[in-house]
């Protein structure tokens, strides 16, 4: 076995460990850091694979800003609903096991008698090392040959943001009556350290005044979607 | 091709030496036994008054997806960039365009004070 078959080994089976903790963890935020080593150990695959742009991308995207929203997410949630994380119906369970199974008896009898070459690409190794590297190719062919798909990309993170402003920001920031019934803000008209400080003072959510800083209250026992629907 | 990643193995067994070294010195030379306290998050500071895992704004989810967007966007420059003079004057109108497409994203967060911290 040569250096890079120890290494993919190595890689490969850290990738799938990890990524049965994150299944297996019962503290979701143990689950987001095992999915970070997870990651990581792909990344190296890539770079095993000579995509060191895929590499990077792996790194900074999905490490560096999903994992991040990730654990925000899970802020978010209050802790003691988080108990319930991994209690599921039986029947659930046993149809998950079951499913999972089924899915790893057809992959590992494709592995085993399948031939897991597909048909030769336009960009063989030898091009792409023509061209300088895996990043020079993918800049070369991204900004002339698809230029429309790229330009159409940023159009759809332009959606992103808007949805993620219309989502994210609490109901008193959006102006007008309209806006206000467009708004989603993840259930909570005020914010929901607004509605939490509202309800600590015994105050109803919906006359909250202004309360200065947020981020320092809570008590986690307010009911989920408090002050809802005004 | 694999033997110019022979640095960064270089590097993560030195921060794995490092961190086996941190842990194996306070494993020897720590003092053994937990006194009361010792189990804090802060040992010798303010004593806890509540538990750290509490509901956060969701002001947080809000900047986390905003960096998402602009990060996803960042990505698309380092391709460009090592091919940027072989696309020339092309290139940059192109990765202008999807600049400017983005900037109205920004500006429409900002104009909303999704940016804004109060």
């Amino acid at each position: 076995m040569d250096w890079a078959t120890i290494i993919f080994y190595l890689l490969a089976a850290v990738a799938v460990l990890t990524a049965a903790g994150v299944v297996f963890a019962r503290n979701p935020v143990h689950s987001a850091f095992a999915l970070v080593i997870s990651f990581l150990n792909v990344a190296g695959i890539y770079v095993l694979l000579g995509a060191e742009f895929l590499a990077a991308v792996q790194v900074i995207v999905y490490t560096g800003a999903i994992l991040v929203l990730f654990l925000f997410v899970i802020m978010l949630v209050r802790p003691e609903d988080l108990r319930e994380l991994n209690t599921a119906p039986r029947v659930q369970t046993a149809l998950a096991w079951l499913l999972g199974l089924a899915l790893f008896a057809e992959l590992g009898l494709v592995i085993a008698t399948g031939v897991l070459t597909g048909a030769r690409g336009p960009y063989p190794p030898e091009e792409v090392a023509a061209a300088g590297g895996n990043t020079q190719l993918i800049g070369r062919i991204l900004y002339s040959e698809f230029l429309l798909p790229f330009e159409v990309a940023s159009l759809v993170l332009l959606v992103a943001v808007v949805a993620a402003v219309i989502l994210g920001l609490p109901d008193r920031f959006l102006t007008g009556e309209r806006a206000r019934g467009l708004s989603l803000s993840l259930g909570h008209p005020t914010g929901a350290d607004r509605v939490l400080e509202a309800e600590r003072r015994g105050v109803p959510a919906v006359d909250a005044p202004d309360l200065g800083e947020p981020g320092t209250i809570d008590t986690g026992r307010a009911p989920v979607g408090a002050g809802r629907g005004r | 091709m694999l033997s110019s990643y022979v640095p960064v193995l270089v590097l993560f067994l030195l921060a794995a030496g490092l961190a086996a070294l941190i842990l194996g010195l306070a494993q020897i030379m720590g003092p053994r036994g937990l006194n009361a306290g010792a189990e804090d998050p802060y040992e010798s500071g303010i004593v806890p008054t509540e538990p750290a895992r509490k509901r956060f704004p969701v002001r947080f989810a809000l900047v986390a997806m905003l960096f998402l967007v602009f990060d996803i966007e960042a990505v698309f420059f380092y391709p460009w960039a090592v091919v940027f003079k072989r696309l020339g004057v092309f290139g940059l109108v192109e990765m202008f365009l999807f600049i400017g497409i983005l900037l109205v994203g920004y500006i429409y967060a900002y104009k909303k004070g999704a940016l804004n911290w109060e």
